[in-house]
């Protein structure tokens, strides 16, 4: 199969997550630990559902695979706004 | 500025809650990223044949203008291009892009809607390909073409019902295909599968789905597919859908030149010839999910229900959650239209109503009603399973009531 970018924002590719499936990972904040897929200025809006999906087609598992928790800030904001607060 | 409740998304579920809201005589703010008010609104444009009949057309824009009008003349506070970056306390919004850093509020609602899943498929991050919901954007709102000459991938309610939208524009649609079937995109996406959904889209061209196979025949659908999938292309609006063929690979050097397509069986495996379809644009749809970040990060207990269209935060059936002061509405408790959204904002602010111990014009009861009515006549269905998630939650619920 033709590799492809899976995570945008850290340029992650289908083959990197593929091999972390292979060494271990089981949840997504375990993908993203070791190849930051999810970590950039989306934080996984974007890859973290594709990323469950293969994990959970690989693993298939009766749980659905663990995800990132979404933390504040929820966006990304400069240090100004922070600093307003 | 204390208000006394805040709102985050000014979408149809916002939008109602805080008309309903002021209303009834308490002060609401609704703040939303995006420049202008309607969320998901903004792009809807199509025929609703479940509406009476002079209101054929939903034109989601006049609706957003409606309910934004409506919104000020009660003295709603609506802030726009500003984002919502954290939630605290009972409660403190942080906000980014106006001249306020924050709001206080005594309730909070969340009502953020939901996002695009995306699809990967070999060569889709070139220029040249977008996402359905953008598509959908360009078009309705922006009255932008996205393309020449368009292929779409992923066979669902929402593609189809943009695939019309952009045939009515004037943008010529080389036809439809179904997503990659391989593991990298989830399940769900057979021919046999695709075709089995296809009833809920019944509603958005009753002439052609209906006239072609009968309402009768729809109903059956399943079963014809079975025995073989006599059904392997299907015109809409004359545009060959592809019951049979899914998409591989995007082609191009620096923008999209071609998509290449592959026959398939009817339970998804790659069953005979590769072709290459010439196109400058390509779009892509593999559904909804809702978007949960604030509620999570507000202390709400999540739910995976696929049901719904993924996590969405534990509540009741009248969109209260275990968190004291924290409400929900719309979208980010399932995936479904935005008159099922309007009608959530509606049951929303009843019951924050309710918990401030002022009287409103509906009842809980009344407005709870109002959303299954709104459900029962949704023109364009997104989930097969929805009623049976909102039974699920409630159970859960329920469960967790008891506890205490
Ligand atoms: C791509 C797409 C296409 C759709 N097409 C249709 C369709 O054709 N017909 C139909 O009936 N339904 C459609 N829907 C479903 C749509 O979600 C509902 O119709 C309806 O708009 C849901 O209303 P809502 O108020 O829950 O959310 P939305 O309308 O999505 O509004 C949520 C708002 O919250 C804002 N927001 C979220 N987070 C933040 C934050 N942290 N800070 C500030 N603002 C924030 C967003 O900017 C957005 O404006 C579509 C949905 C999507 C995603």
């Amino acid at each position: 199969m033709d590799d492809m970018i899976i995570c945008r924002c850290e340029g992650v590719y289908l083959s990197d997550i593929l091999k972390a499936i292979e060494e271990g990972a089981s949840s997504v904040p375990g993908i993203k630990k070791r190849v930051r897929a999810g970590m950039g200025y989306c934080q996984g809006r974007v890859c973290q559902p594709v990323i469950r999906d293969m994990l959970e087609s690989k693993t298939g598992g009766e749980k659905m695979p663990p995800q990132q928790r979404a933390q504040t800030p929820v966006r990304p904001v400069l240090l100004d706004d922070m600093i307003r607060r | 500025m204390k208000v006394d409740v805040a709102i985050i998304g000014a979408g149809p579920a916002g939008l109602t809650a805080a008309v309903e809201i002021a209303r009834n005589g308490l002060s609401a703010a609704v703040i939303d990223e995006y420049y202008r008010p309607g969320g998901r609104l903004l792009g809807q444009y199509y025929e609703d044949p479940y509406a009476p009949a002079d209101q054929r057309t939903w034109d989601g824009k006049k609706e957003a203008d409606q309910l934004e009008e409506k919104a000020r003349s009660l003295g709603v506070h609506i802030f726009m291009n500003v984002t919502v970056w954290a939630v605290s306390g009972k409660w403190r919004v942080d906000m980014a892009g106006g001249d306020l850093p924050a709001i206080t509020s005594n309730v909070l609602l969340l009502a953020t809607g939901s996002v695009e899943k995306a699809l990967p498929v070999p060569g889709w991050t070139l220029p040249g390909v977008i996402s359905v919901g953008a598509a959908q954007t360009f078009t309705n709102l922006h009255h932008v073409a996205v393309g020449k000459k368009v292929m779409m991938a992923g066979i669902d309610p929402l593609s189809l019902s943009v695939m019309i939208e952009l045939k009515n524009a004037g943008v010529h649609v080389a036809g439809m295909a179904l997503p990659p079937m391989s593991s990298v995109t989830g399940k769900n996406k057979t021919p046999l599968q695709t075709v089995e959904r296809l009833q809920d889209v019944a509603g958005l061209a009753p002439n052609l789905l209906v006239r072609k196979l009968g309402k009768f025949a729809l109903k059956r659908f399943p079963k014809l597919t079975a025995s073989g999938l006599r059904f392997n292309l299907l015109k809409v609006n004359n545009v060959p859908i592809h019951l049979r063929k899914a998409i591989v690979k995007i082609e191009g050097e620096k923008n999209v030149e071609a998509v290449t397509l592959q026959s398939v069986s009817v339970d998804g495996k790659p069953a005979g010839k590769t072709e290459s379809v010439e196109v400058d644009t390509v779009c892509l749809s593999n559904g909804l999910y809702p978007l949960i970040d604030l509620a999570q990060t507000a202390g709400c207990r999540l739910v995976d229900m696929p049901e719904l269209g993924g996590t969405v935060p534990l509540h009741g059936p009248d969109m209260t959650t275990k968190v004291s002061g924290l409400f929900v509405a719309g979208n980010i408790t399932g995936i479904e239209g935005a008159k099922v959204a309007m009608a959530q904002g509606r049951l929303a602010a009843a019951s924050i109503l309710q918990s401030l111990g002022k009287q409103a014009a509906i009842t809980v009861d009344e407005a709870m009603t109002e959303v299954t009515n709104a459900r029962e006549k949704a023109p364009l269905r997104f989930l097969p399973d929805i009623e049976e998630g909102r039974i699920k939650m409630n159970k859960i619920w329920e469960a967790e009531s008891a506890h205490g």
